[in-house]
């Protein structure tokens, strides 16, 4: 009776581990049929675009909910931040590149020190931060939609043998960096540790203030990325950047397998799939022509199935052996 | 090994809170390679005395030794620089990292050429080196979640063993652990003791001290009671030295005859305890559920309550004339409960008096049409039961709960459920924190609820209490009920007997 409980479990821990790659799988195959213009180079070189703003963000935040926190302030930090590349948009594309990076810094380390060494909690803290970063933003740029520098918007339009887009490889690469410094690092090992129980973490000697503090600053610096290559790909900045960002990668972080409660998760290969599975359903469906508002409803259902299945994950290992 | 000076001396230590002296000029010394039982019943002291070694408490006077050398322990972390671990009943982990991580978590090795990249295959070797030392066979790829809790508390123990700790003190090890588990660990110890480390074991399950331990240190109150090499006594001698020659107390309360059966319970069966429990609850009795800590006694509660889930079992209970089988659930709906924690689950800490004494009879104030409460009689109930019960409250029944002292939040705890007016009571630890004063009423309350027919059900840990407020005591050990003693036979002796040795009576 007991071993047949366990078998039960084992296969539905399976499902809760791999049900995404399923799930991917399927839908490119779904599309593949249905869309003629699905399955084509071109549409995935659309596809890595659209992916690769919302992947620098989730990236970043997935290291801040390992530990155990939330930060939702990366959409208003990239909108900041790309403001900050139209206003020195007259001086040399350094300066932009610099400005945007000392912006989400700076952005993350005002939450990471509320957070870490005031003990606010996290999600009201950036909430509170991701409005005033916005309001900020708009009076900054008078609310309307500006172009930024030439050489700025010419780098994010280099495609690499005509099928790799910059900005894409861009965000690869901090997704890879991120994933080492998670997997490899004391930094993230430390990360687990303390989305598993900050309490112990503390006896034992982890820095759980600097950590989280790190963590914090790595996520701002990944949203104000996002904010700089969104400019750049785009050439222009709109009061849109960044909007709603932050809780699609919310959703897709936790679609990637990284517990809403901390302690469980990775960049490479959980929260990449995340973010390509909200992407590849928007672009097939729109490949397909169905209303653009579809699109949200069937996200909505997908983020409940995955919280859903966080949740199942949670009481897991909680059962008594 | 245990030649030479002692690793660590405890000399003449001392210690008071406000209102108890919990150490009494306690000194032992632990040698390496020893293994050192400590002993005594709850609230002995065993908990604060380790507490001082482990850096959480000061000690008013006294002084500590490692290898001769007197040392100040101020915090947790020097505790750990000295080289001493503390292991508790609760092991600390990270459920989702594996083992290895969980043991060097505080000091993880990097690769030797890139220096911020762990060195992973150095953290498994040093983990597989040391859960070797200590015989275990875990494996350090393994996730901690996936363990056991005995396994966890191994894990726990090599990591004291990689911090480099001499002195090593577990606190009720075995206390949720499967027989098979204690044996693992017994051998994890024992290779503990062979690597020279200095051992305090705390327990009070006598047979692992005399399995375990080289030498024993007896608490009571505050005081040491004795000690020396285990080899020198019995059993019986360390039970004497527990209990102590103390003035036998014998029971104050008049004998009643029995009622009818208010509540039987019928074999109930639960993980938690060992054999099936059956009891039967008369009417106008106070049925006193002995035992110390883990022997069973409020897992049977929780268990009745449906609190917990049971693997069988029936309760009766008597309505009117009649007995009726119920659910346990539906007993916690019947009953008055009264937890051991009142912080946690025993009141509306910000809400004022009068909400919480009506809190559980809210049908009898609300109004036919729509339902409404009618605070005005609420009020009025809150009153009579705050001038019944002598409550202090500083605005009457407008007080906050949490503004309350410890001894009046309880009276308020008992307000709410006698304001259900309920035929059984069950009392876990009902006067745990509670000045004497309000110690003395709430015993008085308790008596007079059982002679007004009442049927209570009691569990404490204080013996008085127990012999003092009983008509009859259970007495359970290791999960099963080894005792049932009535009349003259309620006394203190006789209880410790039952809960610490091996002997039966009537069960």
């Amino acid at each position: 009776m007991r071993s047949a409980v366990r078998q039960w479990e084992t296969r539905a821990g399976a499902v809760l581990d791999y049900g995404l790659y399923v799930l991917l799988g399927a839908l490119i195959v779904l599309f593949g049929f249905i869309s003629h213009s699905f399955l084509t180079i071109s549409n995935w070189t659309q596809i890595s675009i659209e992916a690769c703003f919302l992947l620098t963000a989730s990236a970043g935040l997935t290291l801040v909910m390992i530990a155990g926190c939330i930060d939702v302030s990366i959409g208003s930090i990239a909108y900041l931040a790309a403001a900050s590349v139209y206003l020195t948009s007259g001086y040399s594309f350094v300066l932009s590149i610099f400005a945007a990076i000392s912006v989400g810094i700076g952005a993350g380390l005002l939450s990471g020190v509320l957070v870490a060494y005031l003990g606010m909690n996290s999600l009201l803290t950036t909430l509170g931060l991701m409005i005033a970063y916005r309001g900020v933003s708009l009076l900054l740029t008078g609310g309307t939609m500006h172009p930024v520098g030439a050489i700025i918007a010419g780098l994010g339009k280099i495609e690499f043998f005509g099928v790799f887009p910059v900005v894409f490889l861009v965000s690869l690469a901090v997704m890879v960096v991120l994933q080492i410094a998670l997997g490899q690092t004391k930094f993230g090992a430390y990360c687990y540790a303390i989305g598993n129980s900050e309490s112990a973490a503390e006896k034992l000697g982890v820095p759980v203030k600097a950590v989280k503090l790190s963590a914090f600053c790595i996520s701002g610096l990944c949203g104000a990325m996002s904010g700089l290559l969104s400019s750049m790909y785009l050439g222009e900045i709109t009061t849109f950047t960044g909007r709603g960002m932050e809780f699609q990668a919310v959703a897709a972080v936790v679609i990637g397998g990284t517990s809403l409660f901390g302690g469980r998760g990775n960049v490479i290969p959980g929260t990449f799939a995340g973010v390509l599975l909200l992407t590849i359903i928007s672009n097939g469906l729109g490949t397909r022509g169905v209303s653009p508002y579809v699109y949200p409803f069937v996200a909505g259902v997908i983020i409940f199935i995955a919280i859903y299945l966080d949740s199942l994950k949670n009481s897991r290992p909680l059962a008594r052996d | 090994m245990s030649d030479g000076a002692p690793k660590l001396r405890m000399s003449a230590i001392c210690k008071a809170f406000p209102g108890v002296r919990a150490l009494e000029d306690v000194s032992f010394e632990a040698r390496a390679g020893e293994i050192v039982g400590l002993v005594g019943v709850n609230g002995a002291g065993k908990s604060t005395l380790m507490n001082i070694l482990g850096g959480i408490y000061q000690p008013d006077e006294g002084k500590i030794f490692i290898n001769e050398e007197q040392i100040v322990i101020r915090s947790p972390k020097e505790a750990g620089r000295y080289g001493i671990s503390f292991i508790h009943q609760e092991p600390q982990f990270f459920a989702t990292q594996s083992v290895a991580e969980n043991i060097f978590i505080s000091h993880l090795f990097t690769n030797p050429t890139v220096s911020f990249i762990v060195d992973k295959k150095a953290v498994d070797r040093e983990a597989r080196r040391h859960l070797q030392t200590l015989g275990s066979d875990i494996q350090p790829k393994a996730k901690v979640g996936s363990l056991s809790v005995g396994e966890r508390q191994i894990v726990e123990i090599a990591r004291a063993l990689a911090m480099g700790s001499e002195i090593v003190i577990l606190d009720e090890p075995t206390s949720s652990l499967s027989f098979k588990e204690k044996e693992t660990l017994f051998k994890v110890v024992k290779r503990l003791k062979l690597d020279g480390k200095a051992i305090i074991y705390i327990t009070h399950f006598l047979d692992e001290v005399l399995e375990l331990c080289d030498k024993f240190v007896v608490l009571r109150n505050g005081q040491l009671h004795g000690q020396g090499p285990i080899k020198d006594v019995t059993k019986d001698d360390i039970i004497k030295l527990i209990i102590g020659r103390d003035a036998t107390v014998e029971s104050a309360s008049g004998r009643r005859g029995k009622g009818d059966i208010a509540l039987r319970v019928e074999k109930f069966r639960s993980p938690q305890l060992s054999q099936d429990i059956s009891l039967d609850l008369y009417q106008g009795e106070i049925l006193g559920l002995w035992g110390l800590m883990g022997s069973g006694r409020t897992e049977l509660l929780r268990a009745m309550l449906g609190l917990d889930r049971i693997e069988g079992g029936v309760l009766f209970l008597r309505m009117g004339a009649w007995t009726a089988k119920i659910q346990p659930r539906k007993l916690l709906k019947l009953c008055g409960y009264i937890t051991e924690n009142r912080h946690a689950d025993g009141l509306f800490l910000s809400q004022p008096v009068w909400k919480n004494i009506t809190a559980t009879a809210l049908t009898r104030y609300v109004s036919k049409f729509l339902r409404f409460l009618n605070v005005a009689e609420e009020l009025k109930a809150s009153t009579t039961h705050i001038q019944a019960l002598r409550i202090a409250t500083g605005q009457g029944p407008y007080s906050r709960a949490e503004t309350l002292s410890g001894g009046n939040q309880q009276k308020v705890i008992f307000a709410k459920w006698l304001n259900r007016q309920p035929k059984i009571l069950l009392l876990d630890e009902p006067t745990r924190g509670v000045d004497v004063g309000a110690k003395m009423e709430i015993r008085g309350l308790i008596r007079t609820l059982a002679r007004d027919g009442a049927a209570i059900l009691l569990i404490t840990s204080e013996v008085e209490e127990m012999v003092s407020l009983s008509d009859r005591v259970l007495v359970l050990r290791g999960g099963q009920i080894v005792g049932t003693v009535e009349g003259a036979d309620i006394n203190n002796a006789m209880l410790m007997r039952l809960a610490l040795g091996e002997e039966r009576l009537n069960a």
